[in-house]
């Protein structure tokens, strides 16, 4: 018997598994649907984690929802009467949604998945996060800061995760923060301002930062505030969040930070080759350096007043927020706890494995650490045969827009019967300058590509990041790429106050930035911020053998990306990985111990 | 037919005038594309057959880069960077010995498709959508191509040609459905929002002051002003100051 977690109807519809404390499965439907951020119910993950965990429906005890739409739907009614008579637009959207689908929750999963309505719990939003990181970090006493763009109500919320007397984890709300006090959704407003598209390209903002100076903090800090009770306060009078998809600033924040950036004005920045830009851009990098500023001392602030309340050592940190790992880092080095937690998909649909965990504890009362590798593996088998039949010429003249048409190319494919001689083998590759796409095992679960579908380059030759950039994964020059390490690399080439510094959790899965040393940058200079941070991924041999393989044959770190064109999630099967290896300029494709070449 | 193509004719010739019409109907014509794309991949990774599964493969490419050509002409013709539409994907068949019912539906969903792209084709007069003129006679070409393909797969497969007609039959009864469904959906909607601006008023005017109230701000003006209890005094923030 076990649980099911769903979220779904906002965005990263997600389905999970979980028994007796254990994360068995979980899957975005946007890994199944190829539909970035899909928010439809999660039928397609649903199935697929049930399938990897070897169950049915009938066998679930319980399905475990990550809301409670009834009080969300207060706050949506509430958001968009406030601002009448202007919110005409905005409240028949909301309530068309809410009052056709979004409200009836409980129904649809019933139906759809043909269970007993008793069977459905419905959780908190915050409290799913909560869960997700308090019982997903395996600790048994624990501070638990969730910070996202808005739950129910609740925007910031922190407590204290500890065993109860009866040996069943207890999570004790301490402090909480509601709508529109909501550092996520300023910092979207944000990004949204800076012209990326809110709720997606947070990361962007992020990114964009380090091209900034922090000259408008100032301004910055009256827009978001901590007080000293852990309290977000927001200046609500330079937004509105009502209209959030569009244009979500008030003459206010014009007034104060200029005009938003149009997306279709290219920003001219670029992580590997800084240079002077014109003042207009540099006026949009200056805005995000200081959002990303004032965030991080409000994150500091909470921890701060975390700790004091608490009192633990340990911190659990979920939620869209817990998606900087700029802030992240800084958390680390100046925030009061001694380690951190953050689990592999802290946002939305990481709040189904939360819901699905607190549902199970409430029962079995265990928990066991969240790790990121339990995506699906389904339908894994490369047909070899098939690889007979494929005519790459057939299919030249469809190739991703924008590359040239290719002529005379042949795909050779090899099985290598050894991890080492496959490891050798793609090894060589890398060296010779070879984009190679890398699908092994299961699929990570959350938005990160850590070695299961992966992207490799050698870091060392900047045209080799650009030819990555522009004829694959039309990523923009801003966006540093991350990357990945054995521990002995680590040790080499990552700036830590202490040895067992790389031991910290944040390290294993790229969710925290780390300066890298002076002398050792230009050798990995493809995966460094224009700062000279990288994201590093310390990879664990006993959890990915033949990644750390790799890693180990090629003799240093390697650049590392989402195996995914642009608009598009991670790929999941190898027939879709095929596809991108067919459609763009990737060199190698290695799909567990068989590798296909084009041979130009 | 010819009701079909008075149709299209109408729409390009007065309802694209209307840019934003025009780019959702290029938005649509992206997300058709892409949702044969999904399809095809899925039943390629469910077919046993090396060849067949190649010859999805190269499908799919075609399909996607269609969507691709929609999602730039959106892009050119002023739309910006598409958002796609992500209706909820179900798969059409579920096992490999369904697969005969998938080329079925392949070769008259297609074959539909293909129609509606000439029939714009021929419609196409105005010079400023010369590219989308190009676009869809490439693409007509490749659609010419799966309607044959998915056929002869059918064909291929051991299922009796009178079974295959009778789906063909089923599949065009449940086209015409979903057609009548998503216009019933269109009037519901449109229902919908004539009510709801009848109850804003309503809702506004009672509920304004108790949701503003909830929210922290300020009881009048336009702007969402904080209220002052929302605001702590300077001495205590810990954060956003000193920094």
């Amino acid at each position: 018997m076990a649980t099911l977690g769903i979220s779904y109807g906002f965005h990263d519809a997600t389905a999970a598994v979980v028994h007796q404390g254990k994360v068995l499965a979980a899957c975005a439907e946007e890994r199944l649907s190829r539909q970035k951020h899909d928010a439809n119910f999660p039928m397609l993950a649903i199935r697929s984690v049930l399938a990897e965990a070897g169950l049915t429906a009938a066998d679930l005890d319980f399905v475990a929802y990550h809301e409670r739409p009834s009080e969300t739907f207060t706050r949506v009614v509430a958001s968009t009467i406030a601002p009448f008579p202007r919110s005409r637009r905005e409240f028949t959207v909301a309530m068309k949604a809410w009052l056709g689908k979004k409200l009836w929750v409980e129904g649809e999963i019933a139906t759809r998945l043909g269970i007993d309505p008793a069977k459905i719990a419905l959780h908190g939003h915050h409290e799913s996060h909560a869960a997700q990181a308090f019982l997903g970090s395996g600790w048994t006493d624990a501070a638990i800061l969730t910070i996202d763009a808005v739950g129910e109500w609740a925007t910031t919320s922190l407590a204290h995760g500890r065993r109860g007397g009866d040996g069943k984890p207890v999570i004790t709300p301490l402090v909480a923060s509601d709508y529109p006090s909501s550092l996520g959704l300023v910092y979207s407003a944000v990004t949204a301002w800076l012209g990326f598209e809110p709720m997606d390209s947070e990361c962007s903002t992020m990114a964009l930062a380090a091209f900034g100076q922090p000259r408008y903090a100032r301004e910055m800090r009256q827009v978001m505030q901590v007080d000293a009770d852990g309290r977000v306060l927001i200046d609500a009078s330079f937004f509105h969040f009502d209209r959030y998809f569009d244009a979500p600033w008030s003459s206010r924040f014009l007034d104060v930070f200029g005009a938003p950036r149009p997306p279709e004005h290219a920003l001219p920045f670029d992580s590997l080759a800084p240079a002077r830009v014109a003042p207009q851009s540099q006026r949009w990098a200056d805005v995000a350096a200081s959002a990303q500023l004032v965030f991080e001392e409000c994150l500091l602030a909470l921890a701060r007043r975390l700790h004091v309340l608490t009192g633990a050592e340990n911190l659990c940190f979920a939620g869209g927020a817990a998606l900087n790992c700029v802030a992240n880092a800084r958390l680390l080095d100046q925030g009061p706890f001694k380690n951190v937690y953050v689990p592999p998909d802290p946002g939305d649909g990481g709040a189904a494995v939360g819901a699905a965990l607190l549902a199970d504890a409430k029962v079995h009362g265990q928990s066991a650490e969240y790790r990121p590798f339990v995506g699906p593996a389904r339908s894994f088998a490369l047909d070899e045969a098939m690889l007979a039949h494929v005519e790459p010429k057939a299919f030249r003249r469809h190739l991703k827009l924008g590359l040239p048409v290719t002529s005379g190319e042949r795909w050779e494919h090899t099985r290598y019967e050894t991890d080492s001689e496959l490891a050798r083998a793609v090894a060589a590759d890398l060296t010779q300058g070879a984009i190679v796409g890398w699908v092994q095992g299961r699929a990570e679960s959350g938005p990160r590509a850590l070695g299961a579908r992966s992207i490799l380059i050698r870091p060392d030759l900047p045209e080799l990041a650009k030819r990555l950039s522009e004829t694959v994964k039309d990523r923009a020059r801003y966006r540093p790429y991350a990357l990945s390490m054995t521990r002995e690399d680590a040790a080499r080439l990552l700036e830590t106050r202490a040895p067992a510094d790389l031991d910290r959790p944040l390290y294993r899965w790229m969710q925290a930035s780390v300066s890298v040393r002076p002398e050792a940058r230009s050798g990995v200079a493809c995966g460094l911020h224009v700062d000279g941070t990288t994201r590093p991924q310390i990879v664990d041999p006993v959890a990915q053998p033949r990644f750390h393989a790799l890693l180990g044959a090629f003799g240093n770190a390697v650049v590392n990306t989402s195996f995914n064109e642009s608009g598009f999630p991670l790929v999941t099967t190898p027939f879709e990985a095929l596809a991108v290896f067919a459609r763009t300029a990737m060199d190698v494709l290695v799909i567990e111990n068989t590798v296909i070449r084009k041979q130009r | 037919m010819f009701l079909e193509r008075l149709r299209i004719r109408f729409l390009v010739a007065l309802a694209w005038r209307s840019r934003p019409r025009l780019l959702t109907t290029l938005r649509n014509f992206s997300e058709t594309e892409a949702d044969s794309a999904w399809h095809l991949l899925r039943a390629a990774e469910l077919s046993a057959d090396p060849a067949e599964k190649a010859d999805l493969f190269g499908q799919v490419l075609e399909e996607m880069r269609h969507a691709e050509e929609f999602a730039k002409l959106y892009k050119d013709l002023g739309g910006g960077r598409m958002k796609p539409v992500k209706p909820e994907r179900r798969p059409l068949v579920e096992s490999p010995e369904d697969l005969w019912r998938f080329h079925v539906f392949c070769q008259v969903g297609e074959g539909a498709a293909a129609t509606r792209f000439k029939n714009i084709h021929d419609a196409l007069r105005d010079p400023e959508l010369r590219a989308l003129k190009k676009v869809l006679r490439q693409i007509l070409r490749d659609e010419a191509q799966h309607v044959h393909g998915a056929a002869e797969l059918a064909k291929a497969s051991t299922v009796p040609p009178r079974t295959l007609r009778k789906e063909a039959g089923n599949v065009r009864a449940r086209r015409a459905w979903d057609a009548w469904m998503r216009s019933g959906r269109h009037v519901t909607n449109a229902f919908g929002t004539l009510v709801l601006a009848v109850v804003y008023p309503i809702v506004g005017v009672l509920g304004r002051r108790t949701a503003r109230r909830r929210l922290g701000m300020a009881p009048a003006g336009r702007g969402l002003a904080p209220s002052p209890a929302a605001v702590a005094p300077a001495s205590r923030l810990v954060a956003g100051e000193a920094h």
